[in-house]
């Protein structure tokens, strides 16, 4: 055929990926797609919705010290304790948790998967001194970690993303060497290797896209982790700053008012469960659209 | 008179991608004493319709029709009874033994488990018919290795355990699926032998379910052709083979190599005189594994003093059982692992040393096409970056569209049509990714290419078309090939001239007739005619030089000369002295006692 590649071009058949496959289970899954909808509904309204609030996040008003929910007064979540509108206060918290666990977890995936990829496919020594280093950090007790970087560098919510993120990546490192060290006796890579393919080459082309179906089920789950363990800061007060708050440290705030006013605790409370759920739904979802056994 | 009828068998799969009709109207009886053969390739419902008849389908499954047992409708037993005949009255063996004998219970405690299990029978005496049983299929010392756990057998060895367990109840028909397939060619005779001699003494009905024509044509009284889940044809022995009726079946007859006949291609390369494309001498590959107990280390010589050369144009065929270290002698020629000792050197440049970086510009003349077609494929990538990486790595000056022109051709080369590169491997048939691999190792339109067992991932037909296709793009191209497989006949039918490998070591090299025709070392020759014919009368009729026991373990190796333990001819020298290769003939021989057997062949 004398055609050159450009006629080529046009006839050339469609292919079904991996990747399409796995979305295609993915959307059969009914719990998975609810969450997720549910996730961007949520990303949304909390980006969203306070610019429609006439109320401030941090205005103080002392008339309307934990009021119950009403419509007909423009509070529908009511007031906590300081007279702060919950409605607003509930949705800045959103914005804090969830970029706390979107950011923290994007952290840990870029260090984890560059970390945990190098180990697996050199092997040897480096991988025996680079998942050494990963024990001793592992090693370190969490809460002291934390509270010695507030000790030194007062409260921050940047400390926060510093301080998950530091610990979080040591999780994803181990799973990825893992992964690594499996593929690495897959033919697929050896023939790359024979080939002459390099080393870096070879992990970006043929490591690495073949665990990211692990790594995406993994960071699925790791958001709502993340989000959970800055609530846990929060509700410990080692979080956020006031005025501002995260859903964490706003369940903090409801527990103590939880006779008195109940609703402090149940909208934040709601909030942060339902998206949790929302994100274990989505991770179960591509756990079963990613598993290989499963075709 | 029949002992099983099967009438009008039909299995149908449910998927998710709409009904699959694995077995269509399948009919056919077995009668007394005989053995059914059952061929087909992949694919064929040959497994199907047999797990159909024993109620083991996938929960998927769903099967009609009937087969008719003892006057019972097979099809139609409730779990309980058919339980009840599975087992007790039709028994299995599987192709892989390992898989079907529980890791951690011992022989005697899965054994004698199958007969209590059927009969009311003392463990006492339960565990002494066991014991006769084994002693039966040839166990050595039986008694001692029924307190063993699977593990601590060999593959042969546990094999002849299932075959054991099979027969323990006396069965009335016996369903071998593949039961050979997962053995080494020289430990398959002794299976193939002891089968023979099951059907003599006990006079149970056989189904042999395999895809081998050698196995059928050594052992089958009557042959049921399967293809695409249909009875294409089904007849005596001889029939099949000599008066095919069907043209299915002639065609997958004329697919099988023949190990007993010249082939198409040339037999010598010209240019013998030019310098060597690969030359290793002396080369040894070892292994440190952890000893069974304590910190020591042990060392395992995969490939211990071995040297070829690679002519330009030149085929090279290596064969050897599982274990010999063929597959690590071509992944050492590749630098996938390091030598221990010796020399390699590719296109006359010493690479035993040398550093990745430095190799990479020789490796664009020595390209690889693994077992594998589809576990070598990245399943990430698409057709059309699998192919265009060896020019990504070695001619990153080639434009895109250059690249993919090229690419596009290459494909078109291998018998595909151009038009795949957006679509992934797992589209794919098993020899279509095949064909991708390989033409991902000729894209750069190397010097040496190393198959490492190419085909015997594949189907019979599809099998021989890539051995075609392998044929002539090596003579469009100029290629030189290391052919590795453990199929005699396919090397056969590429090769200029073979190696021979045991336990690490060469024990024959030569010209690929004179190897074929005139086998000079005891174990080519035992090799040579362990492997089954696919032509009933000249497989009945051959004396067989069966070899006893198997491979050795790597680990230690017999002294002196490493094939002594199982030769007919070792002497006491051979334990102390280890042969060298030396020239005999046409051949290279490794065999102290060369002239005497040359001799005694006449």
């Amino acid at each position: 055929m004398s055609a050159g590649a450009a006629s080529v071009t046009a006839e050339l058949e469609r292919g079904r990926g991996l990747w399409a496959d796995a979305w295609r289970k993915l959307k059969r899954n009914r719990a998975a797609v609810a969450g997720a909808w549910i996730i961007g509904f949520m990303t949304v309204l909390v980006i969203v919705g306070p610019w429609f609030s006439s109320h401030a996040f941090d205005f103080t008003d002392f008339a309307s010290i934990s009021m119950p929910p009403s419509f007909d007064a423009g509070r529908p979540f009511g007031t906590d304790t300081l007279g702060r509108d919950l409605f607003v206060r509930t949705l800045y918290g959103g914005r804090i948790s969830l970029l706390v666990g979107i950011v923290a977890t994007a952290v840990s995936l870029a260090i984890g998967v560059t970390y945990g990829a190098i180990a697996g496919y050199f092997g040897g020594r480096l991988d025996a001194v680079l998942m050494r280093i990963v024990d001793i950090l592992y090693a370190m007790p969490f809460m002291f970690f934390v509270i010695l970087l507030m000790v030194f560098f007062g409260r921050n919510i940047l400390l926060i993303f510093v301080a998950i993120g530091a610990v979080n990546w040591l999780d994803m490192a181990r799973i990825v060497r893992g992964q690594t060290l499996s593929l690495k006796r897959r033919e697929f890579v050896e023939a790359a290797e024979a080939q002459g393919v390099g080393a870096f080459a070879i992990i970006r082309r043929h490591v690495v896209p073949n665990l990211l179906g692990v790594v995406a089920v993994y960071v699925t789950l790791t958001i709502p982790q993340v989000i959970l363990i800055e609530s846990f800061l929060s509700f410990l007060g080692l979080g956020v700053q006031e005025p501002m708050t995260s859903w964490g440290a706003l369940v903090h705030d409801g527990a103590a008012e939880l006779e008195s006013a109940p609703w402090i605790l149940i909208f934040p409370a709601v909030f942060l469960a339902v998206t949790l759920f929302c994100f274990n739904f989505v991770g179960d979802g591509m756990r079963d659209a990613l598993d290989p056994k499963d075709r | 008179m029949a002992v099983l009828a099967v009438e009008g068998l039909n299995v149908r799969f449910a998927t998710p991608d709409g009904e699959v009709h694995a077995v269509k109207d399948l009919t056919f009886a077995l009668k007394e004493g005989e053995t059914l053969g059952l061929v087909g390739e992949s694919g064929s419902g040959k497994s199907q319709s047999l797990l159909a008849l024993l109620g083991l389908l996938a929960a998927n499954g769903r099967v009609s029709g009937t087969a008719l047992f003892d006057n019972r409708d097979l099809l139609a037993l409730p779990e309980r009874e058919l339980r009840g005949v599975r087992g007790r009255k039709i028994s299995m063996i599987f192709q892989d033994p390992m898989t079907s004998l529980n890791p951690y219970l011992t022989i005697e405690s899965q054994l004698v488990q199958v007969v209590r299990a059927h009969e009311r029978v003392s463990t006492k005496a339960a565990r002494v018919r066991c014991i006769e049983m084994l002693e039966a299929v040839a166990i050595p010392e039986a008694a001692a290795r029924f307190k063993r756990y699977p593990h601590e057998l060999s593959g042969g060895m546990r094999q002849r355990v299932m075959i054991a367990a099979s027969l323990l109840l006396g069965p009335k028909v016996l369903i071998a699926d593949e039961p050979t397939t997962a053995l080494d060619v020289t430990v398959q005779a002794q299976i193939l032998e002891l089968m023979k001699d099951v059907k003599r003494r006990f006079g149970t009905a056989i189904i042999l379910v395999t895809h081998d024509l050698g196995v059928i044509a050594g052992l089958a009284d009557r042959v049921l052709v399967m293809h695409g889940g249909e009875l294409k044809e089904q007849g005596v022995v001889e029939d099949i083979f000599y008066r095919p009726r069907h043209e299915y079946t002639r065609s997958l007859l004329a697919a099988v190599p023949r190990l007993d006949s010249a082939s198409r291609t040339a037999a010598a390369v010209e240019a013998r005189d030019a310098a060597p494309l690969v030359e290793v001498r002396d080369l040894q590959v070892h292994f440190a594994v952890p000893a069974p107990s304590g910190f020591a280390r042990r060392t395992l010589k995969a490939v211990d003093g071995v040297g070829l050369t690679l002519a330009p144009g030149e085929t090279l065929g290596v064969v050897g059982e599982s274990g010999s270290g063929k597959s690590t002698l071509a992944r050492a020629v590749l630098k996938l692992v390091p030598a221990t000792a010796g020399r390699i050197s590719v296109l006359g440049t010493d690479v035993t040393g040398m550093r990745a970086a430095r190799l990479r510009p020789l490796k664009r003349n020595l390209q690889v096409v693994f077992q594998d077609p589809l576990a070598s494929l990245n399943p990430r990538m698409t057709v059309g970056d699998i192919v265009s990486e060896p020019l990504w790595t070695h001619r990153p000056e080639l434009t895109a569209a250059e690249t993919r022109a090229k690419v596009v051709e290459m494909l078109r080369r291998v018998g595909l049509t151009g038009r795949e590169l957006n679509r992934y491997p797992h589209e794919f048939s098993g020899g279509q990714c095949q064909r991708i691999g390989i033409a991902r190792a000729l894209v750069l339109e190397p010097k040496i290419v190393v198959c490492d067992e190419p085909v015997s991932a594949l189907d019979v037909s599809i099998q021989a078309q890539i051995v075609k296709l392998l044929i002539e793009l090596r003579a469009e191209l100029g290629l030189a090939l290391i052919f590795i497989a453990h199929d005699l006949a396919v090397v056969r039918q590429i090769s200029h001239r073979v190696l021979v490998m045991y336990l690490g070591r060469v024990m024959e090299v030569g010209p690929r007739d004179a190897l074929y025709e005139r086998p000079l070392h005891p174990y080519t020759r035992a090799l040579l005619s362990a492997v089954p014919l696919p032509d009933p009368r000249a497989e009945r009729a051959r004396p067989r030089e069966l070899l006893s026991g198997d491979l050795p373990s790597p680990i230690t190796p017999p002294s002196g000369c490493r094939f002594r333990t199982r030769c007919r001819y070792a002497v006491e020298r051979c334990a102390t002295e280890t042969p060298a290769l030396r020239r005999f003939d046409e051949t290279h021989v490794a065999c102290h006692r060369v002239e005497e057997l040359a001799k005694m062949r006449g």
